[in-house]
């Protein structure tokens, strides 16, 4: 295995499962590793898709522009960038190029003015374009996506569209400035092609802040164009599969098509010296005493020097009959199966857009900070929940595998580590 | 064999939680789900990790108490608390039930938060009108930055806004540039 592939491990959450009678839920975790030591950046292709329509008029195109100038400084001239402008027309300002030429991007970035209506899909579709001109694995393909409002009418083919960049391995960074832009669409984008959940702009400063730190992540990229399948084994049915780390994939409501042998998930792309965490849950039909193996999970990857890899992994439970209904669950998994459990209801209650109370049990509350905490109880009463409300609790959702949990304080919860280790 | 959750929804054996309300289904899940977070990243790391299993950060050691020691730790759950603002060693008594709000008055906005810093320098120190939240469960103090515009600090770390941290004996809190100090008060003698 060479220095550069990923490394792929697998466990159940809890060892031995007891032997039921009937089918029963089993957890698994699934780590993607990437390599520890950072070798040689490859070079970027990338385009910047930006929003021109007539409400980014004044102060929104002043600091967009600004903060474009400071991101296109931070290329290297062996990156190749191009610049695609849209409302509900769309012009390309800088042809894919390498960047040695900064001039010719800070020029472009100067002229664009604002008007029109916004339709997403023409600037996306023109910067796949773009980027096409140089989808070399050896570069690592990102589209910077910035928006300020909704599109009308081309969310069918936004999301064919999405959907042809997970193919090609592009990874979507998406800023959306103000509240009116159509989260839910675009959590579509990040869901299909494995990226990092939108930036959620309401002070103009952090746009270039947000860019910046998605253009330093980028230049990262240990693995991309991550493509894992999950294959289960007889009498096991696949559940959910959800990813945990980096950041929890509230959007992944994935879901094994009646009669496919394996579900292929993207994952995009992976930096240096980092994990991709996945939750799995299965139901499994009775099994004797004895070690099993539930599924064959596979990663496929593009390494930055181009080569493509591949990575396996089987997932193992073993069963015993000699065991407690309950064995003791390791206290990671039960933190991450808590989390993805919450955040499948809040999103399915987003998702559902209903103005009806929705069942939220006090435990998913505490998961949350104060403001989260308001924000479910509108939820809860069936209050509307304006876009502004939706975004906050969708980017808490994520957040929710990387909060500070409260310390450890009691007796009870101690013993408890005890018997864990 | 299904599980039912309270609130009706039948669930598959072996769930945790409900998944329809988030309920914890078992003796494993209802109780409080705790692991280490690693404070360079965040990451949640098994509870007798040593370094960050996500950055490779050394996480701090946990020294388990002996049970003599955690039946004092019980006591001091039942203590009450108080926040000594540094310049002029004013002192400002927390509340067992009741969540304060560390601010600013301002008339304009009807902004009057239950400890007022005008009068120690919170203007000009750059304390928010409402600043932060400090609130005592399960028998600790907690604090939480409200998205003040100048940051909460505890012992010269910067709070997230939104995410409670747990206050101990002696902490110093930054507002701005207001400083105070957070204090369990020792229960008289008997």
């Amino acid at each position: 295995m060479s220095e550069a592939a990923l490394r792929i491990t697998s466990r159940a959450t809890r060892e031995p499962l007891p032997i039921a009678q009937t089918a029963q839920m089993v957890y698994s975790i699934a780590e993607i590793h990437t390599p520890l030591q950072p070798i040689p950046a490859r070079p970027m292709n990338i385009v910047f898709v930006v929003d021109r329509s007539g409400s980014m008029k004044g102060i929104r195109l002043i600091a967009l522009k600004e903060a474009l100038r400071r991101a296109v400084d931070m290329l290297d001239p062996e990156d190749f960038c191009s610049i695609v402008a849209f409302d509900d027309m769309v012009d390309v300002l800088v042809p894919s190029q390498k960047t040695a030429d900064g001039a010719v991007l800070q020029n472009a970035i100067g002229i664009i003015e604002e008007g029109g209506g916004t339709m997403i899909s023409l600037g996306v579709s023109m910067g796949l374009a773009e980027l096409e001109k140089h989808a070399n694995e050896s570069f690592t393909q990102r589209m910077i996506l910035i928006i300020d409002g909704a599109s009308h009418n081309d969310e069918q083919y936004c999301a064919d569209l999405f959907a042809k960049a997970a193919q090609s391995g592009v990874s979507i960074d998406i800023l959306g400035i103000g509240a009116e832009w159509d989260d839910l669409l675009l959590l579509k984008a990040v869901s299909v092609t494995g990226s990092p959940l939108f930036s959620f702009i309401t002070n103009l400063p952090e746009i270039e802040q947000e860019l910046i730190k998605r253009i330093a992540a980028a230049k990262l990229t240990a693995a991309q164009n991550i493509k894992a399948q999950i294959t289960c084994v007889p009498g096991v049915d696949l559940q959910h599969i959800s990813r945990v780390a980096p950041q929890l994939a509230v959007y992944e409501q994935l879901k094994l098509p009646e009669g496919a042998a394996a579900l292929p998930l993207h994952i995009g792309a992976a930096a240096y010296a980092s994990r991709i965490i996945l939750l799995i849950e299965t139901m499994v039909e009775p099994r004797k005493a004895g070690s099993f193996r539930l599924a064959k999970i596979s990663a496929e990857y593009a390494l930055p020097d181009g080569t493509m890899g591949l990575q396996q992994a089987d997932v193992v439970v073993r069963f015993s009959a000699g065991v407690a209904k309950r064995p003791h669950t390791d206290p990671l998994s039960l933190y991450y199966i808590q989390r993805v459990n919450a955040a499948r209801i809040i999103l399915r209650a987003l998702q559902e857009k209903a103005s009806e109370p929705v069942n939220i049990s006090e435990g998913i509350l505490k998961l949350y900070d104060g403001e989260g905490r308001e924000l479910l109880q509108m939820l809860r009463s069936g209050a509307i929940i304006t876009p502004e409300a939706r975004k906050k609790l969708l980017l808490k959702t994520s957040a929710l595998t990387m909060q500070r949990p409260a310390p450890v304080s009691t007796e009870r919860e101690q013993a408890d580590y005890g018997s864990s280790m | 064999m299904a599980v039912q959750c309270e609130c009706g929804f039948s669930n598959a054996d072996g769930a945790y939680f409900c998944e329809s309300c988030g309920q914890p289904l078992t003796e494993d899940s209802a109780l409080h789900v705790a692991v280490r977070a690693c404070k360079v990243c965040g990451a949640p790391n098994m509870p007798a990790a040593d370094k960050c299993a996500q950055c490779g950060a050394a996480l701090p050691i946990v020294i388990f108490r002996e049970k003599s020691e955690a039946k004092r730790g019980a006591k001091s759950r039942n203590r009450s608390a108080k926040l000594i603002v540094t310049e002029d060693n004013s002192i400002y008594e927390l509340s067992a039930e009741k969540e304060i709000i560390i601010g600013r008055t301002d008339t304009q906005s009807q902004s009057y938060p239950d400890l007022d810093l005008t009068l120690h320098h919170g203007d000009d120190g750059g304390v928010s009108r409402i600043h932060a939240r400090v609130w005592r469960e399960s028998g600790e103090y907690y604090i939480e930055d409200q998205r003040s515009t100048n940051n909460t600090y505890v012992n010269n770390q910067r709070l997230e806004p939104f995410h409670p941290t747990a206050l101990r004996n002696g902490d110093i809190i930054r507002l701005g540039k207001v400083e105070l100090i957070f204090e369990y008060i020792e229960p008289a003698a008997p």
